[in-house]
């Protein structure tokens, strides 16, 4: 018997998911180019480029680290390189936790001795996790273009197709805060603090322009540290 | 700064625009296809192919969950994400890191959602933002035994905990800002007044959560649209010239 371990270490597995991310990484590089390219020839300078991409970076940080923090705990169940693969591209902590743990359910195994059982768990659970996350990017293929280029083209042509476009970002707001405000103290307050500390960086990036950049990694910074101080004041 | 053009002075579909998409419906596809023989080849090769009825039960309950999930997501995300959907939702992480950073660049950059130049930067965050996780994600693989009592630090694990208020104080910012366009839709915000309070209802209560809220966007995101239409007629809501807005 082959057990999940051997699979989930395999170097085969390794090699496939480097190839897998640098393909992702080529498609970003190229994107990013063509990107800028066109901002250039809208008018927008080459300065703001450069400040929407060190704003990218530094915004982009503390979120990846948290993700990371994710990988550390899905691998001490699947192994090292699966959660590698998802985490670094399509997946997300709460699905690959809900859909290893689904399917091991399903199969009789505890998700703790997936590595330890027959590899046909850990082959169950690596089809199982890719097949459940293809909804998404397949519905996107069929119908981004209709959909996001109609709404452009609506946006531009018409009063109440500029006010359509705005909508869904407002609906996305409408169901998110809410939640957040109402849900528990700890949740809240961690909203108001970046909030504020967001206004701040604004008021002080008028006097040191290169703040601007920061400002998201700042905030999330500031924020995710004192929801530590209000869940040790205000948690159940 | 951003040049401020008028999100209706460029409503064609240009050369750009249909290469992003074009780029992207043929990237992703791909990129499917290779996300779907990466099992496939694992288990081809080291023989263990579940059986089907193994996989069953697992797959039906993740198909009942990811179904309305990725319509909502897809639905509600990619007015927002233009031509960077593709790599969005092949790079995953939407909610807690694409989105943030795509409206961080673009109230940067000063321009609107759905105008091209706020496409253009969407894709560039989209990009950035993409490659810095990969990096991230490799840095750890290499770094994961000493990393590890960090990561499990209680503080460090409550801190990443609370990432999704974070990441919404720092947007919230973006619903009363005005863009950078020539004109500005007034009163917006009652738009969504009624979804809003619903949603708080339902948190109060005890019934809506943030595992709940694709499948609540389901419903929210046609309530607003049918709110600001409503409106829209009436004259409350309307897209008014910035000028008259600084006046």
């Amino acid at each position: 018997m082959v057990k999940g371990s051997v699979v989930a270490g395999s170097p085969l597995l390794y090699i496939l998911i480097a190839i897998g991310l640098i393909y992702v990484v080529v498609i970003a590089v190229i994107s990013a180019r063509r990107a800028a390219k066109r901002c250039r020839e809208l008018g927008i300078t080459k300065e703001t480029i450069n400040n929407v991409i060190k704003a990218s970076i530094t915004s982009a940080i503390v979120p990846s680290i948290a993700v990371l923090l994710g990988f550390v705990t899905l691998s001490v169940t699947l192994g090292a390189a699966w959660p590698w693969w998802r985490l670094s591209v399509i997946g997300s902590l709460s699905y690959e936790v809900m859909a290893s743990q689904y399917t091991a359910d399903g199969m009789g195994i505890a998700l703790s001795s997936v590595l330890s059982s027959d590899a046909n768990v850990f082959g169950a659970i690596i089809l199982v996790m890719t097949i459940g996350v293809m909804i998404e990017p397949l519905a996107v293929v069929i119908l981004a273009k209709k959909y996001s280029t109609g709404l452009m083209k609506a946006s531009g042509s018409s009063d109440w197709g500029q006010i359509l476009s705005g909508v869904f970002f407002l609906g996305m707001f409408a169901v998110y805060l809410p939640i957040m405000m109402f849900t528990d103290l700890p949740t809240t307050l961690t909203l108001v603090t970046s909030l504020i500390v967001t206004v701040l960086c604004g008021i002080a990036s008028q006097k040191a322009a290169w703040l601007g950049n920061f400002t998201m990694a700042i905030a999330l910074i500031v924020s995710m540290s004192s929801s530590v101080l209000w869940v040790s004041l205000f948690a159940k | 700064m951003a040049k401020k053009n008028s999100p209706s002075s460029k409503v064609q579909l240009d050369p750009y625009v249909e290469w992003s998409h074009h780029f992207g419906r043929v990237t992703l596809t791909t990129f499917i296809i290779y996300m779907l023989l990466v099992p496939i080849i694992t288990c081809a090769v080291y023989h263990c192919f579940p059986s089907i009825s193994t996989m069953i039960p697992g797959l039906v309950t993740i198909l009942i969950i990811m179904v309305p999930t990725g319509i909502a997501e897809v639905g509600g995300y990619t007015p927002i994400l233009g031509s960077s959907s593709y790599l969005t939702f092949a790079t995953g992480n939407l909610m807690n890191l694409k989105m943030p950073c795509v409206l961080n660049a673009q109230k940067l950059a000063k321009v609107d959602q759905g105008t091209p130049e706020g496409d253009a930067i969407a894709l560039i965050a989209t990009a950035v933002s993409s490659i810095v996780t990969i990096v991230i994600m490799a840095l750890g693989l290499l770094l994961i035994v000493p990393l590890q009592p960090l990561m499990n630090n209680e503080y460090v694990a409550t801190a990443a905990n609370y990432i999704m208020p974070a990441l919404f104080g720092c947007m919230a910012l973006s619903l009363f800002g005005k863009g950078g366009g020539k004109t500005y839709v007034k009163n917006r915000l009652l738009s969504v007044a009624l979804p809003a309070v619903l949603v708080a209802l339902l948190t109060i209560f005890g019934i809506a959560n943030a595992g709940m809220a694709s499948w609540l966007m389901l419903v929210m995101i046609p309530l607003s649209i049918l709110c600001a239409r409503i409106l829209w007629k009436k004259g409350v809501v309307r897209v008014v010239p910035m000028d008259e807005v600084k006046k």
